[in-house]
């Protein structure tokens, strides 16, 4: 009874997937492997995801460009 | 290298030191994928935009997503004042935009990100995205995010397809497949354009892979959309005048660092809360002399879009009205001035 209460009594809109990364961290049990996914996501979000590291290139647009624009 | 403070603590500088070893070792993978997938999408280019004309080709505004933008009531203020320039705005600010009735010209999007970015063109598959994620609930960018409902998301998808046809979408190779989907679906017009992520002159450059995979022409994302969106404006459209809101890089002194963009990843770094100060800075903005606060990653990508604007050599109006950004080639003045300024005042 009280799993079918937990599972819940309505459907959702759209086909609900379980995350698996988060599930496979979840059900981690080596230490190692725990820290390690904990400092993938922790690392994600710290760095952004279009972290550039030229500051003199505004545009490029292949061979046609000699040089990059600044 | 970043320019540094000298009153920055130990960690805030190590951090702010790792940031793009960060961030090109974690995505290179998850870049060339979804450039890869986003292949047959790919039709019109940054080449192919029509030249503006009239108002348009004389002025633009850039609408980021920082906590100004609301408490500043820069898109309303912006209608009120009937605004005829160029109107560029980033994915977070979008349905913002819509909501006060201004119908952007141009909206900027990159993020590879899986999950949350098409949250802000309305999410279809709003439960399983945020199934577990409080980004959106301490959201500083717009709080309308934090009180985002299933209904609230179904509406935004609603607004979304109304109007999306009347703005062009101006869109990285590296977006997720989910957001690819959505805004097609939602019918913008698509012009794509690649991440310019490091020296495409160099050996091994990923800038030089991704045009491989797709020949589009490449633009410096400064990091974040909102220094993307200013280098297309500046770059490609080529504004005589050009101005910015929303473009905070900080966060009003009153925000608990609780409801800071990395407050998790901090605290995980820092070990706990105790003593997490360290990780964040004051910062007085010169227009007013009021306090601001930045964080390392904000730090980063402030120090980048200085160093960018720098050698644009041109002036920005930055009509934030606060935030931490100033400094060469980047003029602060309130909004109302720039607008009165439009109108020959």
């Amino acid at each position: 009874m009280a799993e079918s209460v937990l599972k819940g009594n309505f459907k959702t809109k759209n086909q609900v997937e379980v995350d698996k990364a988060r599930a496979a961290q979840e059900k981690a049990t080596d230490p190692k492997a725990i820290a390690q996914a904990r400092k993938k996501q922790m690392l994600d979000h710290l760095g952004g995801s279009m972290v550039y590291v030229d500051r003199d290139t505004f545009t490029w647009d292949g061979e046609t460009d000699a040089k990059p624009k600044a | 290298m970043p320019n540094l403070r000298p009153d920055l603590s130990p960690e805030f500088r190590t951090l702010v030191a790792e940031i793009p070893e960060i961030g090109l070792k974690e995505y290179s993978r998850q870049l060339y994928e979804h450039a890869e997938a986003n292949r047959p999408h790919i039709g019109k280019t940054l080449r192919d935009l029509p030249a503006l004309t009239g108002a348009k080709a004389l002025s633009g505004v850039v609408i980021s997503a920082g906590p100004s933008v609301h408490r500043r009531r820069s898109i309303q203020r912006l209608v009120e004042a009937g605004y005829k320039g160029a109107v560029i705005c980033v994915d977070g600010s979008y349905v913002a935009c819509l909501k006060a009735g201004l119908i952007p010209d141009f909206v900027f999007t990159m993020d590879p990100g899986v999950k949350r970015m098409v949250r802000w063109f309305g999410d279809p598959d709003f439960e399983a995205n945020s199934r577990g994620d409080d980004y959106f609930d301490r959201q500083d960018l717009d709080v309308e995010f934090r009180k985002n409902s299933l209904a609230q998301n179904e509406a935004n998808i609603a607004l979304v397809n109304r109007h999306a046809s009347a703005t062009k979408a101006i869109a990285s190779s590296v977006l997720a497949a989910n957001v690819t989907r959505r805004v097609k679906e939602a019918g913008f017009e698509l012009y794509w354009w690649n991440p310019l992520v490091d020296n495409p002159h160099a050996q091994d450059s990923m800038t030089r892979r991704l045009f491989e995979i797709n020949p589009l022409p490449c633009l410096n994302t400064g990091g974040n959309v909102g220094t993307a969106a200013w280098v297309f404006a500046s770059m490609y459209l080529k504004l005589p005048r050009l101005a910015m809101v929303g473009m905070d890089y900080g966060y009003y002194i009153d925000t608990p660092l609780s409801c800071t963009q990395t407050y998790h990843e901090l605290v995980h770094r820092n070990g706990g809360e105790k003593g997490l100060e360290k990780f964040f800075i004051e910062h007085v903005y010169p227009g007013t002399g009021e306090k601001y606060y930045t964080d390392p990653v904000y730090y980063w990508y402030r120090d980048g879009f200085l160093d960018m604007a720098r050698k644009s050599k041109r002036t920005t109006y930055n009509c934030t009205e606060g935030g931490t950004l100033h400094g060469e080639n980047i003029e602060c003045v309130p909004l109302d001035a720039f607008l009165a300024g439009e109108n020959g005042g």
